[in-house]
């Protein structure tokens, strides 16, 4: 179900009108978009603050409604929030209009389920893209992308090509660009906390025989990597 | 410590600093950041000792990232010296830090533990902090 945000069209602009509207509890916008002129708005701070709370925030498709305006229904993306940096308040928000027949380009953030064999074999998971440019058109348009990271052993990558493949969805992003990777640790304890987990867990992992096995050869791999002590300072 | 390879002027003047950092104010690599809420200098020492801080709260298990550069030189005149005579000789090395901007960031650790990890290097920092997550448009 798409969210819906309603609007108020305004005339002034510059920096002390936005600030009385600020002070007032709305928030400047604007709404543009391909073969569409641009129009001001005002939003309603609280109204977009509670959008914002919901688990799929203000990503995807969103129904804008701009009262008191002949053909005030739009179909629109946010593409951008400006924030205070240190009060938080938001600032400014950029809207597109969108038109169902022509792809757009947006940013689509990334979900991660799931924890990494490499993990739990005492790796650390790190993150280079929380978010990828897609291109698609508004109907494809997903809110989130969920990936599936339970797999990645110690010193795997998962890439932009083994994103999960989406109807009508294309990645722009460089096939090869590294999306989330499990790398050792890098102290002497860990290999020794691997060891204690998995005299443990030896029990439950006997279940599972793959497991296991990738489970001592990570082990193996923490041991191999081990740096001095000293290397802190 | 960190310090510049090359620099172009072995002396450079105070200067002043107004307003808020410019650029900086997200947490860009990590998940969790140290966001300073005060303009201040930030020498070379400090951003060490916040560092070995961080990494020793999180047992170098996490990755960290220090989003700030100590570029500025500052200079010192030796004691019991009379005034006059010219300026001091470079005696350490500086990052100037402006309200807003996200000095230090940590990802690959349980939250509880980046805040307590922050909480450390933010008694190292000569100004007010605050710890910072990242933000996304949705389920704050």
């Amino acid at each position: 179900m798409q969210m819906e945000l309603t609007a108020v069209p305004r005339s002034d602009k510059g920096k002390q009108a936005a600030k009385r509207l600020r002070r007032s509890g709305l928030i400047p916008a604007v709404l543009y978009g391909h073969r569409f002129d641009p129009v001001l708005l005002a939003l309603e701070e609280r109204s977009f603050l509670a959008a914002l709370r919901r688990e799929r925030g203000l990503h995807g498709l969103l129904r804008l409604r701009i009262e008191g305006a002949e053909d005030g229904e739009h179909t629109v993306v946010v593409k951008e929030v400006q924030r205070d940096p240190i009060k938080d308040h938001i600032l400014h928000v950029d809207l597109q209009k969108i038109h169902a027949d022509e792809e757009l380009q947006a940013l689509v953030h990334l979900r991660f389920v799931g924890e990494p064999v490499g993990v739990r074999a005492g790796g650390i998971l790190n993150h280079y893209l929380y978010q990828v440019h897609v291109q698609c058109l508004p109907k494809d348009l997903p809110d989130y992308i969920e990936v599936d990271v339970s797999h990645l052993n110690l010193k795997e990558n998962l890439r932009i090509s083994d994103l999960p493949k989406l109807e009508g969805v294309k990645y722009l992003n460089k096939p090869e660009e590294i999306v989330a990777a499990v790398t050792p640790k890098r102290v002497r304890e860990a290999a020794r906390a691997v060891r204690v987990l998995f005299e443990e867990t030896e029990e439950e992992a006997a279940a599972s025989g793959e497991e296991e096995a990738a489970a001592e050869e990570a082990v193996e791999q923490v041991e191999t990597t081990e740096e001095s002590p000293a290397e802190e300072g | 410590m960190l310090m510049p390879r090359k620099i172009r002027h072995r002396k450079v003047q105070r200067g002043r600093m107004k307003g808020r950092s410019k650029g900086g104010t997200e947490v860009h690599f990590g998940d969790y950041g140290l966001q300073a809420l005060e303009p201040a200098w930030v020498t070379a020492r400090q951003i060490e000792a916040a560092r070995v801080a961080i990494t020793r709260h999180v047992k170098r298990s996490g990755k960290v990232w220090i989003n700030i550069f100590p570029d500025k030189p500052v200079s010192k005149k030796p004691a019991e010296t009379r005034m006059g005579s010219g300026k001091g000789n470079p005696d350490h090395w500086v990052a100037v830090v402006k309200p807003g901007r996200v000095m230090f960031e940590l990802s690959g650790v349980p939250e509880h533990v980046a805040q307590e990890a922050m909480r450390r290097a933010a008694h190292k920092m000569p100004m007010k902090c605050r710890f910072v997550k990242r933000v996304t448009m949705g389920g704050e």
